[in-house]
């Protein structure tokens, strides 16, 4: 019986918050008021707005001649708290910089995005993206964003 | 230095005694005081171009370079003043001016003496802005050598080291004043056995390590203390590994490079080339699996396999590259067994009077204090360590590291671990005993040499397990005896 109680009571709460919303929207719906009470986005044709400072997923960038801008230094992989940044450095032949990455993989899965991957690059070759927050991916591995993926636009 | 007569200075308020003719940056040193220097090196003769080690001796008018002066008695050294903190700045400022600062792809980033001293006694932005010197950049030297003029400081350590540790010469120093860079000689190659020394000299990025070039950047590997065994001097060494799947991910490379240790009375500051190159054996073309008639099987078959020598003839060839406590431990497995010993050697090879002696083999001497003798039989087992050369047998069971022609005909073969798989102790020719200690778990389902005793222990059904402390006291105590007589 106690129980039963509990239940009706947490069925109040229930339907207050409900009526007071269904109130609040419908005087925003009609014009009255500015305030949408708590009502779900309607993801993806309404958005929310990211914070000015958040920062997404990583880019590498290209230099003006298509060369990745990466030199394979390791700084962003030595400063990553959550280490999870792979790089595999190879000798570039004909180009003064003589060092470039073979591979380059951020594990998006692990990845804290602090950012600091970014702060560590000397040349400018990695960025984050601003306001794009679809990471989704159906499996963990694909979350293993490569040269390929991480240069695409 | 001459009578060995000792005198007192006080170097930073702390008196030290040495002996008279000391350069004063050693004595320092033993006060407990390090003087910052980019041109001296312990094993080189001073040349004092490089002057950071300027210190003001009382009594002197102007600051004096503490690598090319040698101790006076009573002599008063100051290393710390603020005149020569400025002086130090200014040194590594003009240093600096022509100095590319490609930190992020040169190897030597991490190690390198002027990013230590431009963090602990500059760390003021640049002032000059004109354009740098263009200079040669990655020049083969020949061997493993790349020489790059633009990183390079002239402190002529290489050309000193060529000229007065290897006395080959192949290295000067050219043009004059910005435009001088460091070069061979005409018609010359850097191709002698001492040349990767030249990378541990070098200070900065200069010269760098083709076998290491871009492979790992230098913080992220482990040092492990350890000795080489590539012939009986016994270099003590560092072995460079990274075995962390996070920053060592697509490659199967454990060990990157080996470094020479500091050892006066065996090595002193370095290491020949042999022993530099030829890690590669412990990641390349091992055994990981026991093999039995050229088929992969477990550990657990070969213990059954094992049962088939019991009461038949056996002749063990222990091998010259075993530690001294596998070897006194087979040795004695042998006597309880009734086996008859022989021993294994790596054939002679060329020596020198720098470091390299004729004798390949680590642990020959060991060998020599147990009593073990080359030689054969033709017993009908035959139980072979490390080189696939015994007689005529008709079981033959081989206990090997590195895959080789001819496996499959082998009644078994049991993969061993190899020496930066294991810890141990080696005698170089001198009668040193010298540790070398574990870098790398042993790789695949390999054992190191005197577990894989344990194993003919348990399958002859005797108890005799393999505990390496033990070992070595007990190979002490035969050594001392061998060393009375």
């Amino acid at each position: 019986m106690r129980l039963f109680w509990e239940a009706v009571k947490g069925l109040r709460v229930t339907a207050r918050h409900l009526l007071r919303n269904l109130w609040k929207f419908s005087l925003y719906y009609v014009g009255l008021s500015k305030d949408k009470g708590v009502v779900t986005l309607e993801y993806p044709e309404e958005r929310r707005e990211t914070f000015p400072r958040v920062r997404l997923r990583h880019r590498l960038l290209r230099r003006e001649d298509g060369r990745l801008r990466c030199v394979a230094c390791f700084l962003c992989a030595t400063a990553c708290p959550a280490r999870c940044i792979y790089i595999e450095a190879e000798e570039d032949p004909d180009h003064p910089l003589e060092k470039k990455p073979r591979q380059f993989v951020i594990d998006l899965g692990k990845c804290a995005y602090c950012g600091f991957c970014v702060e560590a690059c000397p040349e400018d070759a990695l960025r984050m993206d601003l306001h794009i927050p679809e990471l989704a991916e159906y499996n963990r591995d694909d979350l293993l964003y490569d040269i390929e993926k991480l240069t695409k636009p | 230095m001459p009578g060995g007569k000792r005198v007192k200075i006080i170097v930073d308020g702390r008196e030290v005694e040495v002996e008279q003719g000391t350069l004063l940056i050693k004595a320092a040193e033993e006060a407990g005081v390090y003087i910052p220097r980019l041109c001296y090196h312990e094993g080189l003769r001073p040349d004092g171009n490089c002057r950071m080690c300027l210190v003001e001796v009382e009594g002197l008018r102007k600051p004096v370079p503490a690598c090319m002066t040698p101790v006076r008695d009573g002599m008063v050294v100051k290393t710390n003043t603020p005149a020569l903190k400025e002086h130090r700045r200014k040194v590594l400022e003009f240093i600096l001016t022509t100095h590319p600062m490609d930190c992020p792809i040169c190897d030597q980033a991490g190690e390198c003496v002027l990013q230590d001293y431009y963090f602990q006694y500059d760390l003021e932005d640049r002032r000059y802005f004109e354009d740098r010197e263009r200079k040669p950049k990655k020049v083969h030297w020949g061997k493993n050598l790349i020489y790059d003029a633009e990183r390079c400081i002239l402190c002529r350590r290489c050309v000193r080291f060529l000229d007065h540790v290897t006395k080959t010469g192949e290295l000067g120093v050219f043009e004059r004043g910005i435009q001088s860079y460091i070069g061979l000689f005409d018609g010359k190659k850097i191709e002698n056995n001492y040349s990767g020394n030249l990378v541990d000299l070098c200070p900065v990025g200069a010269i760098t390590d083709l076998d290491f070039r871009f492979k790992m950047r230098v913080w992220f590997l482990d040092r492990t203390p350890s000795v080489c065994p590539l012939c009986a001097r016994g270099c003590n060494i560092e072995i460079h590994t990274n075995t962390d799947p996070l920053t060592n991910r697509f490659s199967s490379q454990r060990v990157f490079r080996i470094k020479p240790r500091k050892n006066m009375d065996v090595n002193r500051w370095w290491i020949c080339d042999e022993g530099r190159y030829s890690y590669k054996f412990i990641d390349q073309n091992r055994i990981t699996r026991p093999l039995i008639k050229g088929k992969e099987a477990s550990w657990d078959a070969v213990s059954r396999k094992l049962r088939e020598i019991i009461g038949r003839e056996v002749r063990v060839y222990l091998s010259a590259w075993m530690s001294n406590e596998e070897l006194i431990y087979w040795k004695k497995l042998g006597e309880l067994l009734q086996w008859k010993l022989s021993l294994l050697r790596r054939p002679d090879g060329d020596q020198d009077d720098l470091l390299r002696v004729a004798d390949k083999n680590p642990n020959t001497t060991g060998a020599r204090i147990l009593g073990l003798e080359e030689g054969g039989g033709n017993e009908e087992v035959a139980v072979v360590f490390h080189f696939p050369s015994p007689g005529e047998h008709k079981m033959k069971i081989g206990i090997f590291t590195n895959a080789f022609e001819g496996m499959e005909d082998w009644d078994m073969v049991l993969p061993a671990a190899t020496f930066a798989e294991k810890e141990g102790h080696w005698t170089n020719f001198q009668g040193r005993v010298q540790k070398f200690q574990q870098a790398l778990e042993p790789l695949g389902e390999s054992l190191e040499e005197g577990k894989i005793g344990e194993k003919f222990a348990e399958a002859f059904g005797i108890e005799f397990p393999w505990k390496r402390e033990e070992m070595e006291k007990e190979f002490l105590k035969e050594m001392k005896k061998w060393s009375g007589r």
